[in-house]
């Protein structure tokens, strides 16, 4: 009998994710707990171990293809199995389920998958798939069913509610479906998987947050006095590259403590959680920005004293580069900040991350002539954008935030 | 007849069946019953208790501890047209009467084109929950089941022992009579007979109309099922429960027929799980009745161990009304 590698619950939210590289061929041998296949999901990238040893036999789902949580992804069995393509697979037990680096909590009953037969054709109850072929419902109406059962699994009760409404909605539903796109001589059409899919996902819904940005100037003199005559002996001492990053958390943070109604959010059911701690998400262009962006979680910033907070960003920025990040890694920022200062950006209006309150987009920082005294001076100035859930925090709150932002940054105070 | 008449008062089940052997053997001067102890001591439980004094000891015959003799001279009997009915001790012991049962009783008719029936009954206690350990706890009927020209039976209320206990006995072919024997002096199931009362075979009876799952099942663990289906009600589950009482011949009709009302099917049986009945019913459903399937069939049986003697042991290897319930809403959930 075979072993099944399943997907297993990578998360919560993930429901599914695509299957970027087989680790093995059919016909390699594998080892219990070695490494198989590589998954990614909109959360992370993971690789799945080997549930038992033996031979990789079938591969269920090809590279570049989506598969669902607890859908079997291949299939591990015997030399001899190795022969025949694959006996039929033991049922699912809690020992074949694949191993991951994730420590994500089991979840309470394990539901069998809403199966997809192997050729690919989705998998219906027989009474399911009688009454559709009476009712002439096709392959196409039953996908697009919400099935009641077990993993998604369209019931007969599914099905007969599905006829019973067929009629209505036909009428009422006049809106022109679609039309396919079909790409032009220059052109190329793809759909959006893994983790651009959650992005555009994500912003749909951060796009529903009515969101305010307010701005304010920054003078950087001292800041950027100190990293320039710091920055090497700041490397030799502490192993990492001084950047402008941790303080700007160091400042948010503290600002955060002081405006603690900027440290709250809105959660799905309308209900405000505010946060004691401050858990900073760090927008990390991947690559050259085309492979994507995260937003990994600095935990615990308010514990934190900027050298340490530089230690753990450094690691967490290698990681996110590395795709070493774990779902831990990514969940449960209370704010976040955005730097697109980095590639030079004057100005913008960064989107709230959804369940958090607000973000913080640090900007370039570059030499301004500025009126001081009566005078002009020429001083590193930089643009501070907060954009805050107006839901919770007024313009003055938000004044209140950035003032503190500004006035830690300008009266650099830091190694006190 | 000795017994008093069962149409006046509620009798448990082994009154009942007492009562039906009694008015068989009055009805029919030719017919015989032996076993071990059946006689002088009225058998193990009492199921013949009176008998001999009533019928006289060339009617009611004590056997020598020889299950295979006892079969064997049954066997004589019923050959000669004399209805015969044959007690096993416990039906665990029947293994010692197996080749004359399957190899002669079986296919006595088959052999002689026809020409020779074997009116008989061989009846037993069966089943466990009573802490009676490897040998006394059997529920061994698909040995029986799987030997063609046999019938088996086996009850779970009063009325439908005594009226199976009449249609077999007067059935004339080999009957395999399960009966349960920790439902033998169950006081919430004692019930009126009415008078004249008969249960043909190969018909089973709907003990709980639902419409969510059909639960088969027959002998003690009706009752789980029904503990179970009530607490599925409270889940807002309606859950169907079919007594078969007869195995064979198998009432397909109201099994297939429940199963295309609910589109579920869950078979509860005391037996162990491979090759058990239970597998055969869902290879039967799967056969007539795949288009109506709107969720894999399922089964709770027996694990495939001897029944322990110690209580707790004996029930996590036995169907509970928990496994019942539990197995039914992963079928209903499905």
């Amino acid at each position: 009998m075979a072993t099944e590698i399943l997907m297993p619950e990578l998360g919560e939210s993930v429901h599914e994710g695509t299957v970027t590289r087989w680790l093995k061929d059919i016909g390699d041998a594998v080892k219990e707990d070695e490494p198989v296949v590589e998954i990614m999901t909109d959360k992370v990238n993971t690789e799945l171990q080997a549930p038992a040893s033996g031979i990789l036999v079938k591969i269920l789902v090809p590279e570049g293809e989506n598969v669902q949580v607890f859908q079997p992804l291949g299939l591990i069995g015997s030399e001899s199995e190795a022969v025949d393509g694959g006996a039929p697979p033991v049922s699912q037990t809690p020992s074949a389920q694949p191993k991951t680096a994730l420590e994500t909590p089991a979840p309470a009953a394990s539901p069998a998958p809403a199966m997809k037969a192997g050729n690919g054709r989705k998998f219906y109850t027989p009474v399911v798939r009688s009454i559709a072929s009476r009712q002439g419902i096709s392959e196409a109406e039953l996908s697009n069913i919400q099935g009641s059962g077990e993993g998604g699994r369209v019931t007969k009760r599914d099905v007969e509610a599905f006829i019973a409404s067929r009629g209505k909605v036909q009428h009422v539903e006049s809106k022109p479906a679609a039309q396919p796109i079909s790409a032009g001589p220059d052109q190329e059409v793809f759909v959006l998987t893994g983790m651009r899919k959650a992005i555009a996902e994500a912003m749909v819904k951060a796009h529903q947050i009515p969101s305010v940005s307010t701005i304010c100037e920054v003078d950087c003199s001292r800041m950027v006095a100190f990293r320039t005559a710091n920055k090497q002996s700041f490397q030799e001492m502490y192993g990492v590259k001084m950047t402008y990053t941790p303080f700007f958390v160091k400042a948010a943070t503290e600002a955060l403590l002081e405006v603690p109604q900027v440290n709250s959010a809105v959660m799905d059911d309308g209900r405000v959680i505010q946060n004691r701690g401050v858990h900073m998400g760090i927008a990390v262009a991947l690559g050259d920005g085309s492979q994507g962006l995260i937003v990994p979680v600095l935990r615990d910033c308010h514990k934190k004293t900027v050298i340490e907070i530089a230690k753990a960003l450094d690691e967490l920025v290698l990681k996110a580069r590395e795709s070493r990040l774990v779902l831990d890694d990514l969940q449960g920022a209370t704010f976040s900040i955005t730097n697109p200062g980095t590639y030079g950006a004057l100005f913008g209006t960064p989107m709230i991350p959804p369940h958090q309150g607000g973000i913080l987009g640090t900007y370039a920082i570059k030499d301004t002539p500025v009126a001081m005294d009566g005078m002009i001076a020429i001083r590193p100035i930089m643009h501070l954008v907060l954009s805050y859930d107006h839901r919770i925090i007024d313009g003055m709150v938000a004044g209140r935030f950035l003032k503190s932002v500004r006035e830690r940054l300008e009266s650099f105070d830091f190694f006190r | 007849m000795t017994a008093s008449a069962t149409q006046s008062q509620p009798v448990n089940m082994l009154t009942a069946i007492r009562q039906a052997i009694d008015e068989e053997m009055e009805r029919n001067p030719e017919m015989v019953c032996i076993g071990e102890d059946i006689g002088l001591l009225g058998g193990a439980f009492g199921a013949t208790e009176g008998l001999q004094d009533e019928y006289g000891s060339m009617r009611v015959l004590d056997a020598p501890i020889s299950e295979a003799g006892i079969v064997g001279a049954a066997i004589g009997l019923a050959m000669r047209g004399r209805p015969v009915m044959v007690e096993m001790q416990f039906i665990d012991f029947i293994s010692c009467g197996f080749d004359q049962i399957v190899n002669n009783a079986a296919t006595m008719f088959y052999r002689t084109g026809g020409k020779v029936n074997l009116p008989m009954v061989i009846r037993g206690p069966s089943g466990g929950y009573g802490g009676g350990g490897p040998y006394h706890s059997q529920q061994n009927e698909a040995w029986f089941l799987h030997s063609p020209g046999l019938k088996v039976v086996c009850p779970s209320t009063p009325s439908d022992a005594y009226g199976l206990m009449k249609a077999a006995i007067r059935d004339p072919n080999p009957v395999i009579f399960y009966e349960v024997k920790e439902l033998y002096r169950k006081r919430e199931i004692e019930e009126i007979i009415p008078e004249g009362h008969t249960v043909p075979l190969g018909k089973a009876s709907v003990r709980r109309e639902g419409s969510d799952c059909t639960i088969i099942t027959y002998g003690n663990p009706v009752y789980f099922c029904l503990e179970a289906a009530e607490r599925l009600a409270s889940e807002n589950v309606q859950a169907e429960v079919i007594d078969l009482r007869s195995l064979l011949p198998l009432d397909e009709e109201a099994v297939i027929g429940s199963i295309k009302k609910t589109n579920r099917v869950l078979v509860v049986n005391e037996a162990s799980r491979t090759c058990g009945f239970a597998g055969e019913l869902i290879a039967r459903v799967c056969e007539t009745a795949f288009e109506h399937l709107d969720a894999p069939p399922m089964r709770v049986t027996r694990e495939d161990t001897p029944v322990p003697w110690v209580k707790p042991l004996e029930l996590s290897v036995l169907p509970t009304t928990d496994k019942i319930y539990d197995a039914a809403l992963r079928l209903v959930r499905y």
